[in-house]
């Protein structure tokens, strides 16, 4: 693994890479090329199927076969979306892909298009991004001038157009359901599944919603083979490159490209620099915000891939990696992601509209020293009637519209759980004692 | 057809049939806000979650659709989907949704319209728990007036969002909307503007709580004082079907009624609010015109006085009439069995209603433009004796018997011109009218509340109109004066003891009728034979 | 006070129109586009551009409201955007914002009289490796000190 090169970042930091000429001097759109000249549909599904490429927006499905539900009898227009409203806390690599590779995004998502029979893409960035949304917006504009999109693509048979969206200013909208309301015009309520969105999407047409990621990873795969992905990362069960973003309490945070299943530590202390001040590590979130914490004790040996943080209980989640350091108080760092996430909740069903802003009260009286001892258990309480146990055990699982539900409320939980001891020693002293 | 599985029930439903739907035939409860039937399907309450074997998370009851398995898969052999709606993560689930629900939630059911017809009332006695474990402050609004009588209880509200689909997809104006988001979110309307649209009402019905409130309802009265009566809207010839909520005969309210052979489940604003007009000028006796005024008359007195002007100018022969498209059918048809017993001529107009243009809405809820309510009745009653209005000026008059329209008729110069043409008015009515201020003899008749019999709307529908209110002082049952008045005309008794015996005569008379049967009307009403 | 885009918007108001296969979807970029011109979202503005989608002005909204980006009031010449979420509040945000408060004499969510800033706290803006950030109007400043920050602030036209 030290010898591993980089692959979707192997052009951050050379100076024009996000310009079409600088693509195309590097194999740039051969892979978009074969795609839609030489190979069909089912062949690019397959290849990808194979290849084992999982999600990397957080969910880690299998892109290959989430692209196979579309029906093939279905006669409306179908499309993609590239969900580019990276949002979960922890979490930047889209940001970095989209500023020093877009073209690379879009060849990732010309084959997708191809492969699913898609004519209108969409990138949806949220509305913060407004220099990259300026950046991609050139970016298509190249590939229009040089019949990389629009009629006739490569001087074939295929039209593709794509357009670029800008958000309006909500995390929700980076979960599918939500992204595709949005699009619409809509407020960005998730809509209850069934029916998924490869049956009824946008516009109750056949739509993909893929991650910015896990786009830029086929032409890679298209170019190199489904084996040669297979064989990246510690297991072909999950593999591939992947894209790790650690910040936090690390001297040297950033994205850093490694195999998956790289082991957890050797992220933190190898690539980021460790702690400041060689202060002592305390917790870590392995996967964005919404991934359960892990203590410095349970990352011994971790390798950051599905299954391993699965079975952990956690997840890889966005691979949004936050440090934190004996320096943090987990009570004001549990409140704060409370808060973020009672901010964020779209208010649609009831458990999430009133339980994470119940919490968030809750937790922030106890930061005023006003917390009582029963209100620890009560948090777990809430926590639980929202989102459920991870492990679903009788009288308790999910009850929300979305996965915004377990989002909050696993790691609310977790924070709760495993330093629970800091959360009593913030009640008055009477209480405490 | 897939076979459902639900609690102790077995039933065969429709692919694609959901679970709420399935549950609502058979009669099982699952508690539910936001769906609604006549609503597209939100999901989000997240009251009707239940346990579907072979899914590991609950479901809501209200999205979920029974499906079909193939042979190999069936559970327990036969079934294609097994619900449970008892089971303790069921009813733990409904609990903690209660418990969410009801921490900013004010306890104002001491002072709350809803009370008594709530559903988190409801449910909260049947499934919640009875203690509340929310110490922080509760988010705090004050109410609102939103315009056409409607007023807003934030507090209240469990953002069901029933109000907002029902602005959009019912009435189609989608002046309501949810502001903002999270725990932040509200109903509101746009900026300055009010709710105006002539379906508003509605929302007040639809809302679970007492969030959504009429105005003309609040503080009057609590609604285990009130009767309810099923009856019918007659306000236009759309024909609604209402019930009709009143206390110590007094009216205070009437929402809609389900009925999917008629208005589905909602009512317009005007039918809504209509009783309002029938509280003023209440006729209570005979009154004959003098010279200083009116003069009160006995019953007895008056029908001699009808019957002595009928042969002081020109006889039966002379007698016209104007019907009213706002009489139930009784009336109607008692009508034109004494002006056919008078004379062999065509003697019977119609007396003129506003016969604008309909409003349709988008899911295809009607109002019509024709004021007459019960103008299909009226017409299929006389049919083969009505005449245009016009006609009746060849000749110069001699009595003319009129039915009043409750205030809706059109006193047009012609109308006028007809009166002054005739020798003598009768007018029966119920409220002092334009009309009632041009007769010579008005005579009191029960009003569009105290009223009994069938009405007939514009699809052919027959519904039974249920008296509500008594009636006032010596007023009288209209087909009850007219039986009379054929009894002293042309000495035919008639056996009619109730409205109800003249409706089996009109089975028995009017072909298109024989189906409208008081059995077969049930409370949805019947179809005429060959429509419908 | 009504409502109408310039005539350069008014083209890429067309051009959005025709681009998207239903007219709603236009809606976030027409928002984006009117509130780059007028500085915020008059309820004129709001009922011109629902018009123009074919919906009701409450619709709109409806949309306006639930996302964050869009104003209806009148907000400062400069927003000031501090990120609150875990890695920035980790990296001293909080101090970020008691510094800038102290600065232009304001609370959080108030403008300056002059109308020059306005103070907000935001949610994750997606550059955690260079906590703490703030983006004022439409540009990122990253890995702000207050030294730095004082250095930005004061160079603003």
């Amino acid at each position: 693994m030290n010898d591993f090169q980089p692959i979707l970042t192997i052009h951050a930091g050379q100076p024009g890479s996000a310009t079409l000429d600088y693509y195309l001097a590097h194999e740039g759109y051969r892979a978009a090329r074969r795609a839609v000249l030489d190979m069909n549909s089912d062949e690019i599904i397959q290849m990808v199927k194979h290849s084992n490429l999982q999600g990397r927006g957080g969910a880690g499905f299998p892109a290959g076969v989430k692209w196979s539900f579309i029906p093939r009898d279905n006669k409306r227009p179908k499309y993609l979306i590239c969900n580019a409203d990276e949002g979960e806390p922890g979490t930047f690599k889209d940001r970095m892909l989209i500023t020093h590779n877009p073209h690379q995004l879009i060849e990732g998502m010309i084959i997708v298009s191809r492969a699913i029979d898609c004519h209108l893409a969409f990138i949806y960035i949220r509305g913060e991004f407004v220099k990259e949304a300026r950046l991609l917006e050139a970016a298509v504009e190249e590939c229009r001038t040089s019949n990389i999109l629009g009629k006739n693509i490569f001087g074939g048979k295929y039209d593709l157009e794509v357009l670029v969206y800008r958000g309006g200013g909500a995390y929700i909208c980076g979960e599918e359901m939500a992204l595709i309301e949005s699009l619409e015009g809509k407020r960005g309520w998730p809509r209850i599944k069934p029916p998924f969105p490869a049956i009824e999407g946008y516009l109750r047409c056949p739509t993909i919603v893929n991650n910015v990621e896990t786009l830029s990873n086929l032409p890679h795969i298209i170019n190199n083979g489904a084996e040669w992905f297979r064989s990246i990362g510690a297991s072909p069960d999950s593999p591939g490159p992947k894209l790790y973003c650690l910040s936090g309490h690390v001297k040297k945070p950033g994205v850093y490209e490694a195999p998956m299943g790289t082991e957890l530590t050797t992220l933190i202390f190898n690539h980021a620099g460790g702690t400041p001040e060689g202060n002592k590590l305390k917790a870590v979130i392995p996967g964005g915000s919404s991934a359960p914490l892990l203590t410095a004790g349970e990352i011994e040996g971790l390798k950051m891939d599905f299954p391993s943080l699965t079975a952990a209980g956690s997840m890889l989640g966005s691979g949004g990696i936050i440090v934190m350091d004996e320096t943090t108080d987990m009570v004001q760092a549990c409140y704060n992601l409370a808060r973020f996430y009672a901010h964020e909740s779209c208010g649609q069903c009831t458990p999430c509209r009133e339980g994470t802003a119940w919490m968030t009260k809750v937790l922030r009286r106890f930061t005023q020293g006003q917390g009582r001892r029963e209100d620890i258990d009560l948090i777990m309480d809430i926590t639980d009637n929202i989102g459920g146990l991870v492990d679903f055990s009788e009288g308790s699982f999910g009850k929300t519209v979305c996965p915004f539900g377990e989002a909050v409320s696993w790691p609310v939980r977790a924070f709760v759980d495993k330093f629970r001891d800091e959360f009593e020693a913030y009640l008055p002293k009477e209480a405490a004692a | 057809m897939p076979l459902l599985k639900l609690d102790d029930h077995e039933l065969e439903v429709p692919k694609g049939t959901r679970i709420l739907d399935a549950a609502l035939k058979v009669g099982v409860e699952i508690p539910h806000y936001c769906y609604h039937p006549a609503l597209s399907i939100a999901g989000s309450c997240r009251m009707c979650l239940v346990e579907v074997e072979g899914m590991p998370k609950l479901q809501t009851a209200c999205s979920t659709p029974v499906g079909e398995l193939p042979p190999e898969k069936k559970i327990d052999g036969r079934y294609d989907m097994v619900v449970h709606t008892t089971t303790g993560k069921v009813t733990a689930a409904r609990k903690l949704v209660l418990e969410f629900l009801l921490i900013n939630h004010p306890l104002d059911c001491p002072v709350c319209d809803q009370a008594g017809e709530c559903s988190l009332q409801d449910y909260s006695f049947k499934y919640g728990q009875a203690h509340s474990r929310f110490i922080e402050d509760k988010r705090v609004r004050p109410r609102e007036e939103l315009g056409s009588g409607v007023v807003i209880n934030h507090n209240r509200c469990i953002m069901c969002t029933r109000c907002v689909r029902f602005s959009r997809e019912i009435n189609g104006t989608g002046e309501l909307f949810v502001e903002k988001r999270g725990y932040h979110s509200k109903i509101a309307v746009f900026n300055g503007k009010s709710l105006d649209n002539p379906l508003a009402g509605n929302v007040a019905d639809i809302c679970p709580v007492g969030s959504l409130l009429l105005k003309d309802y609040v503080h009057s009265t609590r609604v285990w004082h009130l009767s309810h009566t099923p009856s019918v809207c007659t306000e236009c010839t759309a024909g609604c079907s209402i019930t009709v909520d009143a206390a110590n005969d007094r009216i205070y309210r009437i929402v809609s009624r389900e009925n999917d052979q008629a208005n589905g489940h909602f009512i317009c604003d005007a039918g809504r609010y209509a009783f309002h007009a029938y509280v003023e000028g209440v006729l209570t006796e005979p009154l004959m015109r003098v010279k200083r005024g009116w003069k009160a008359l006995s019953w007895d007195l008056a029908y001699r006085t009808v019957v002595d002007q009928i042969d002081r100018h020109g006889g039966k022969e002379a007698v016209r009439a104007l019907a009213s498209p706002t009489f139930p059918n009784e009336s109607s048809f008692l009508l034109g069995q004494l002006m056919q017993r008078l004379s062999d001529k065509r003697n019977v107009a119609f007396i003129l209603v506003e016969k604008g243009a309909d409003q349709t809405f988008p899911a295809g809820f009607k109002i019509s433009g024709d004021k007459g309510g019960n103008r299909r009745g009226a017409e299929d009653m006389i049919s083969g004796l009505a005449t245009g209005f016009k006609s009746f000026f060849k000749d110069e008059g001699g009595v003319l018997l009129v039915m009043d329209a409750d205030g809706r008729a059109e006193v047009t110069a012609d109308l006028k011109r007809l009166f002054k043409g005739s020798s003598f008015k009768v007018v029966l009515a119920s409220n002092v009218s334009d009309v009632t201020t041009l007769a010579d003899l008005v005579l009191p008749v029960a009003g569009p509340f105290e009223r009994e019999g069938t009405v007939t709307n514009d699809q052919g529908l027959v519904q039974w109109l249920q008296s509500v209110l008594e009636r006032k002082g010596l007023a009288r049952p209209a087909w009850l004066v007219l039986a009379e008045l054929d009894r002293l005309l042309t000495g035919e008794a008639s056996l009619y003891t109730c409205a109800g015996d003249i409706t089996w005569k009109i089975n028995r008379t009017i072909s298109a009728y024989s189906q409208a049967t008081r059995f077969k009307l049930g409370s949805k009403g019947q179809f005429l034979t060959g429509t419908g | 006070m009504s409502f109408a885009f310039t005539a350069d918007h008014k083209k890429r108001f067309s051009a959005l129109l025709k681009q998207y296969p239903d007219r709603r979807s236009a809606a976030l970029p027409a928002l984006h586009l009117a509130q780059d011109q007028e500085g915020y979202l008059t309820t004129e503005t709001i009922e011109t551009l629902a018009q123009m989608l074919d919906i009701t002005p409450a619709t709109l909204m409806d949309t306006i409201s639930f996302h964050t980006l869009f104003h209806t009031r009148p907000r400062g010449k400069y927003l000031l955007q501090v990120c609150q979420t875990l890695s920035c509040s980790l990296a001293g945000a909080d101090e970020i914002v008691d510094h800038l408060s102290h600065r232009y004499q304001i609370k959080v969510g108030e403008t300056t009289p002059d109308g020059r800033f306005t103070l907000l706290k935001v949610e994750c803006l997606g550059a955690c490796e260079t906590a703490p950030v703030v983006q004022i109007n439409d540009d990122y400043y990253e890995k702000v000190s207050k030294e730095k920050l004082n250095r930005i602030l004061d160079k603003l036209p």
